[in-house]
């Protein structure tokens, strides 16, 4: 275990409403894993990424740790958080049909970050929005940063949402079912995408999904939770061939029926 | 190899659009078009009263009292002998006026209003909820007539009382509207991206509540100048001094029977001028639309 660095979260509890929605959640996140997330709507998966940015609603109450490099993100004062979000850790979530501002051009949405924690003046955000369309393999990204999110395919807003994430180069990438909302095709170019991006820039993903065959292409580990608790963990590869936990197996057998190349052991 | 290969359909290209967005303004129809058009005329009268009328609005000619319409008076004079057309062309810069400052002023009560009921902490933006509610249920023509019996009655305490009582209906509205950006994914980004929230109201949540804001001052300008035509009719807005379309029929009213023509032409000015601001605020709502 290299303790220190990377994301350790451990016994989060996270009630609303005096419902407990998170009940003892262990998630770690070393330097240049790939960790991910599993579980049906409603297990908690997409509680645990907001929570790990200080992103709940201030009536959530918490309970455990998050560590981020040995620091604790849980109830640490808004100035450090703000240092972390985007900076330390990008979010990119799950719909790119409300993740972008409508009423703001693509290149200044992929810049904020940039913007918020370098220093980076008007000249330098169109030319680095440029860079990382380009990275993220927008078409003719000149083209791109200068348009409206709706003036481009889902698969693209959802490129730009990558962008956006990377632009203050975290080195943590938090994905919430980044392709859930696409279709298979699209789903596969962003995996690939997201890949790609993980060993150029020595990217850490901790990745959400309820989807086992897109989680293995998106992460080597990972954690299945059912009902706001961990019932299982172990390498994709075995949840997919022999799943212990009843949750694990359900998310399996439904990957099976279907994934395109996902399932076949 | 998990990866499927897809060959040359990689990377479509940017979808094909119009080389730019049309602008609102071809897409506000004909009604508010109309609409557009009466606000720029009584724009262009008041800027042209700024600087001739046919007579001075006040100078009263007592050898031409009744003036019939026609002749050198256009629409004739009033009781006491001041020319009507001059006094309206005058009349349209008080109203403009008290829209314009009662506008800005209601804008800005809404905004602040509704940001307060929107982004504090569940405490603070439920007790001005509570407060924008109770202030909504008091009328506007009551608040500047209690204004008016402490400060005396002038264009000042209506366009105050035109500020505060259809900015709390601006809050009201624009709170909804700042609930809604706030609960959007695209703020959550931004947060999650490290800004702040003064950026957050900057570059996000003011542009995501503006166009609703446009059309609801387009309509409290209607409001507005039949506000202060009523008030000023009622004595609790401008002075004997300003020319008032609202002052104009107080004074005519009692030679209705006599002569009707002559609360014809504030009436008119008055109907034209708010239907023209209501029917722009409704072009550009339905413009606007919902994305």
């Amino acid at each position: 275990m290299s303790g220190a660095t990377g994301l350790v979260v451990s016994g989060l509890t996270i009630g609303i409403n005096g419902e407990r929605l998170l009940d003892g959640v262990d998630v770690a996140v070393a330097e240049g894993q790939r960790v991910g997330l599993v579980g049906g709507s409603g297990s908690g998966k997409s509680l645990t990424l907001r929570a790990v940015l200080g992103l709940l609603p201030s009536h959530a109450a918490l309970g455990g740790s998050i560590r981020w490099d040995g620091v604790e993100l849980l109830g640490a004062p808004e100035r450090v958080l703000a240092r972390v979000r985007g900076g330390e850790i990008g979010i990119v979530l799950q719909d790119p049909a409300t993740a972008l501002d409508p009423l703001r051009r693509v290149g200044a949405q992929i810049t904020e970050g940039a913007r918020r924690h370098h220093r980076v003046g008007r000249a330098g955000a169109r030319a680095l929005a440029v860079r990382l369309a380009e990275e993220v393999g927008l078409p003719s990204p000149a083209d791109a940063v200068d348009r409206y999110p709706h003036e481009l395919s889902g698969g693209q807003r959802q490129r730009v949402q990558i962008a956006a994430a990377l632009s203050a180069e975290p080195r943590l990438l938090l994905a919430d079912e980044p392709t859930t909302a696409l279709d298979t095709v699209v789903q596969s170019q962003v995996l690939e995408l997201l890949a790609r991006l993980g060993r150029t820039r020595g990217l850490s993903t901790l990745f959400v999904t309820h989807d086992l065959a897109v989680l293995r292409r998106a992460a080597d580990s990972a954690s299945v939770l059912d009902a706001g608790r961990v019932v299982e963990h172990g390498p994709v590869e075995r949840l997919l061939t022999s799943p212990v936990s009843a949750t694990a197996r359900a998310l399996r057998d439904a990957a099976r029926l279907t994934s395109w190349d996902g399932g076949r052991p | 190899m998990s990866a499927p290969r897809l060959g040359r359909a990689r990377h479509p290209p940017l979808p094909r659009t119009a080389s730019r967005r049309p602008g609102r303004a071809a897409r506000l129809g004909v009604l508010g078009w109309t609409g557009a058009a009466l606000v720029t005329v009584v724009l262009l009268v008041a800027l042209v009263s700024l600087l001739w009328t046919p007579y001075p609005p006040q100078a009263a000619d007592p050898y031409a009292r009744w003036a019939a319409p026609g002749g050198s008076h256009l629409l004739g004079t009033d009781a006491s002998g001041r020319d009507v057309l001059s006094l309206l062309m005058a009349g349209a810069r008080t109203a403009l006026l008290v829209a314009v400052l009662g506008g800005a002023l209601a804008g800005l009560t809404g905004v602040l209003l509704g940001a307060v009921g929107a982004l504090t902490p569940h405490r603070v933006r439920t007790a001005t909820a509570v407060l924008i509610d109770v202030l909504l249920a008091f009328p506007t023509v009551l608040l500047a007539m209690l204004l008016a019996s402490v400060l005396g009655g002038s264009l000042g305490v209506v366009i105050g009382a035109v500020g505060l009582g259809f900015g709390v209906t601006i809050a009201r509205v624009l709170r909804g509207e700042f609930r809604t950006a706030a609960a959007s994914d695209y703020v959550l980004a931004a947060r999650a991206a490290g800004m702040g929230p003064v950026r957050i109201l900057r570059d996000h949540q003011l542009p995501a509540v503006s166009g609703v804001l446009i059309v609801q001052l387009s309509w409290t300008m209607a409001l507005a100048v039949l506000a202060e035509a009523g008030l000023s009719y009622l004595g609790y807005g401008a002075g004997p001094e300003v020319a008032s379309w609202g002052r104009m029929l107080a004074d005519m009213q009692s030679y209705l029977a006599v002569y009707p023509l002559t609360v014809l032409w504030p009436g008119l000015a008055v109907t034209l001028t708010g239907l023209g601001f209501t029917l722009l605020g409704d072009g550009l709502r339905d413009a606007g639309g919902r994305r």
